[in-house]
C-alpha cells in the first residue's frame, strides 16, 4: 500500500506540475497570474499548518508571523545588509526556526491548546512591532525597496517567472512533506494523532515530534513570506494581521487536516474565494466595503467544523471510504448467509 | 538464575483521595510468565500504568533491569525494553494494520525529519528493516494477511492481536499485557496461549493482566492477586487457587478460582 500510495502521489505530482506548466497559456491577465501566484505561497503556509493541525493536534493562529518574519528578516538582510536574496532567505528561515523553538519547547510539552493563545498574542505583538519600530521596519507606511529574486545572473523580473518559481519552491515543500508523512517521522506524528499515550508507550517521544513539526510549519511560512517579498517589492503590516492567521486555519479546514495535497486545493479555494468576495460583495450587499469577506470565512469555517471537521477534502475521503467499507461487509454478511442457508 | 527484572517495592497510587494501588511490592524473574488477577477494580490496570509510566507514581519504588524507573517518560521505558498493550484497544485508527506495528519499530530505527524529507539511503534502507521485522510480527499472530487494511475494519480479536504485535515490535525485554483475552473467540484465546509461550521461549517476560482464568492458570509460572488495590496473595497457579482469601475475594465462599473458569469468569464481570 505505502508502494502504491508512492506510485499515486509520484502520479498525482508529475500530472499537477504539468497543468501548472502550461497554466499560464490560458490565463488573460497579469491579475490572474499574481491571484495563482498567492495560491503558490498559501499553499507552502497551508502544508505545514495542516500537518501541525492534523499530527500535532495543535493550532497556531500565528502563522502571519512566521510570514511576516521572512519577509521583514528577507527585506533587511538584502536592502540594508546587502546580502543576496537566497542568503536573506535562509537566513530569516533559520531565524524563524529557532523562534518557532524557543516558544514550542515549553507549549508543547503541555498538554491542551496553549499554543494557540501564545501563538495568537504573538501575533498581536509581531503586529505592534513592526507598526511602531519604524527604523527597522518601515512601519506603517512599509518596507520598501526589496530587490527581485535572483540567484547568480538570473533575476526573476515578471511575474510570469514569479509564478514559476513560486510553483517549484511549493511543488518542492510538498515532496518534501509527502516524503516526511510516508516516513518513520510521519507515522510517529500520525501515532501522536490516533493515540497520544499508546504513541508514548510505543516509544515515540511526543513533545520532541510536536516541536520539531511546529518549527517545520514556521520554516514553511518563512520561505513564502520571503518570496512574497522578492516578488512584490514591498512589505506592510496589514499583512501580517491576525486576520491571515485565521485565514490560514479556514484553507487547513477546507483542504483536510493532515492532508498535503488538501492544502492546495484549501490554498486556492480560500484565495479564489476571497477575490470573488472582495469584486462582488460591495456590488451586492449596499455599504459593504469587501473587508467583510471575513464573515463569509466564520461562516465558512463554523460549517466546516460541524459536518465535516476532520477537513473538506479529508472528511469526504473518509466517508467514501467508510461508505464503500460499508457496503463490502455488508456484501460478505449476505454471501455467508447464503452460504450457510446452503449448508 | 533468579535474575529479576521487574522490582516494584511498596507501590503506591492515589487518585485525589482514593487509593488505587497500596503497597504493593512483588518482583518478576527474567523469563517467565507472570500474572496478575482480581476482581474489578482492584488496581490491576493502574499497576500496569505505573510501570508502563502513564501515570507517575505516588510512592515506592519501581526497578527494571535495576534501573530506578521513577523520572523515566513513557518513551524512555519503551527504549528501556517495556512495552505494553491495552484493556480498552488504542490502536492507531488513521492506519493500516502493517503501519500499526511498524510504529512498533520507532525506537528500533533511528532515521529522523531530514533523512525522511530527502529520502535519503538511510531512509530506504532503515525503511526496508521496518516493514520486514514488522510483517514478520504480524505473521507471528496470524495477521499477514491483513497487513494493508486499516485497522479498524478488523474485529475486536483481531485488533486485540495487533496491539500484541505492535508490542512486539518493539522488542521488548518485558511485555505487559492487559487483558489480551477479553472479547477473543475461543479459537483466538487458544493462538495467544500458545504466542505467548512462544515468546517465552524466546526470552521474553510476559505480565499478564487478565480474567480469562483458563489461560491464566494454564500458562503463568506464578500469579498475584490483587483486591482493593492490596496484594492478597502471591505464588503458583495451584497455591493461588487454594488460598481461601483468595477465593474470598473472588466468590464470596462456595466455588474455587480455576475449577470453573467460566463462572469464575461470570464472577468478575
Amino acid at each position: 500500500m505505502k508502494r502504491l500510495a508512492g506510485r499515486t502521489n509520484a502520479i498525482a505530482f508529475i500530472v499537477v506540475a504539468g497543468l501548472l506548466a502550461i497554466l499560464p497559456a490560458f490565463l488573460a491577465n497579469n491579475y490572474q497570474v499574481s491571484i495563482l501566484i498567492l495560491v503558490a505561497l498559501y499553499t507552502i503556509l497551508t502544508v505545514g499548518l495542516s500537518l501541525l493541525m492534523g499530527y500535532a493536534g495543535q493550532i497556531s493562529l500565528g502563522q502571519a508571523v512566521f510570514y511576516g518574519m521572512g519577509g521583514y528578516i528577507t527585506a533587511w538582510l538584502t536592502v540594508r545588509a546587502g546580502w543576496p536574496p537566497l542568503a536573506g532567505m535562509a537566513i530569516a528561515a533559520l531565524i524563524t526556526a529557532v523562534l518557532a523553538y524557543i516558544i514550542g519547547i515549553p507549549m508543547l510539552r503541555l498538554r491542551g491548546n496553549y499554543l494557540a493563545m501564545v501563538t495568537l498574542g504573538l501575533n498581536v505583538i509581531f503586529e505592534l512591532i513592526v507598526i511602531q519600530e519604524t527604523a527597522w521596519t518601515g512601519g506603517p507606511d512599509g518596507f520598501r525597496g526589496i530587490p527581485k529574486f535572483s540567484l547568480g545572473g538570473l533575476v526573476l523580473r515578471t511575474d510570469l517567472e514569479m509564478y514559476y518559481f513560486a510553483w517549484f519552491v511549493a511543488l518542492l515543500v510538498l515532496m518534501l512533506s509527502l516524503n516526511i508523512v510516508n516516513s518513520r517521522v510521519g507515522r510517529a506524528l500520525r501515532a501522536v494523532h490516533g493515540s497520544e499515550i499508546a504513541a508514548e508507550t510505543m516509544g515515540v517521544n511526543t513533545a520532541h515530534y510536536k516541536v520539531q513539526v511546529f518549527v517545520l510549519s514556521a520554516v514553511y511560512a518563512s520561505i513564502a513570506g520571503s518570496l512574497y517579498a522578492f516578488w512584490l517589492g514591498i512589505i506592510s503590516p496589514s499583512v501580517y494581521h491576525i486576520s491571515f492567521s485565521i485565514e490560514l486555519v479556514v484553507m487547513v479546514a477546507i483542504g483536510g487536516l493532515a492532508s498535503v495535497w488538501g492544502a492546495i486545493f484549501g490554498a486556492a479555494t480560500v484565495t479564489l474565494l476571497a477575490e470573488f468576495l472582495r469584486n462582488t460583495l460591495p456590488h451586492l450587499l449596499r455599504g459593504a466595503s469587501g473587508e467583510q469577506e471575513i464573515i463569509a470565512f466564520g461562516v465558512i469555517l463554523i460549517l466546516v467544523m460541524i459536518f465535516l471537521p476532520e477537513g473538506v477534502t479529508t472528511g469526504v475521503m473518509l466517508r467514501y471510504r467508510r461508505w464503500r467499507a460499508g457496503r463490502e461487509a455488508l456484501k460478505e454478511i449476505k454471501k455467508s448467509a447464503e452460504t450457510m442457508g446452503a449448508e | 538464575m533468579t535474575d529479576t527484572i521487574l522490582e516494584a517495592s511498596g507501590l503506591r497510587k492515589e487518585f485525589g483521595g482514593v487509593v488505587a494501588v497500596h503497597k504493593v511490592s512483588f518482583n518478576v524473574a527474567r523469563g517467565e510468565i507472570f500474572a496478575i488477577i482480581g476482581p474489578n477494580g482492584a488496581g490491576k490496570t493502574t499497576l500496569f500504568n505505573l510501570i508502563s509510566g502513564v501515570y507517575p507514581t505516588t510512592g515506592g519504588e519501581l526497578r527494571f533491569r535495576g534501573h530506578r524507573l521513577a523520572r523515566a517518560n513513557p518513551h524512555e521505558r519503551a527504549a528501556m525494553g517495556l512495552a505494553r498493550t491495552f484493556q480498552n484497544l488504542r490502536l492507531f485508527d488513521n492506519m493500516t494494520v502493517l503501519e500499526n506495528v511498524m510504529v512498533g519499530r520507532h525506537t528500533k530505527s533511528r532515521y529522523g525529519l531530514m533523512a525522511a524529507a530527502l529520502r535519503l539511503p538511510t531512509a530506504h534502507r532503515e525503511e526496508r528493516v521496518i516493514r520486514e521485522q514488522a510483517l514478520k510480527r504480524l505473521a507471528m499472530v496470524g495477521l499477514e494477511g491483513r497487513a494493508h487494511q486499516l485497522v479498524g475494519s478488523l474485529s475486536f480479536g483481531q485488533q486485540r492481536l495487533v496491539e500484541v504485535a505492535r508490542a512486539m515490535a518493539i522488542e521488548p525485554q518485558l511485555l505487559l499485557l492487559d487483558e489480551p483475552g477479553a472479547g477473543l473467540t475461543r479459537k483466538e484465546v487458544e493462538e495467544l496461549d500458545d504466542l505467548v509461550r512462544r515468546l517465552r521461549d524466546d526470552g521474553m517476560t510476559v505480565i499478564l493482566v487478565e480474567h480469562n482464568m483458563e489461560l491464566v492458570m494454564g500458562i503463568a509460572d506464578r500469579v498475584m492477586v490483587l483486591d482493593y488495590g492490596q496484594k492478597i496473595a502471591e505464588g503458583t497457579p495451584l497455591q493461588v487457587q487454594r488460598n481461601p482469601r483468595v477465593i474470598a475475594a473472588y466468590l464470596g465462599e462456595e466455588a474455587s478460582v480455576g475449577l470453573h473458569p467460566e463462572e469464575a469468569y461470570v464472577a468478575t464481570q
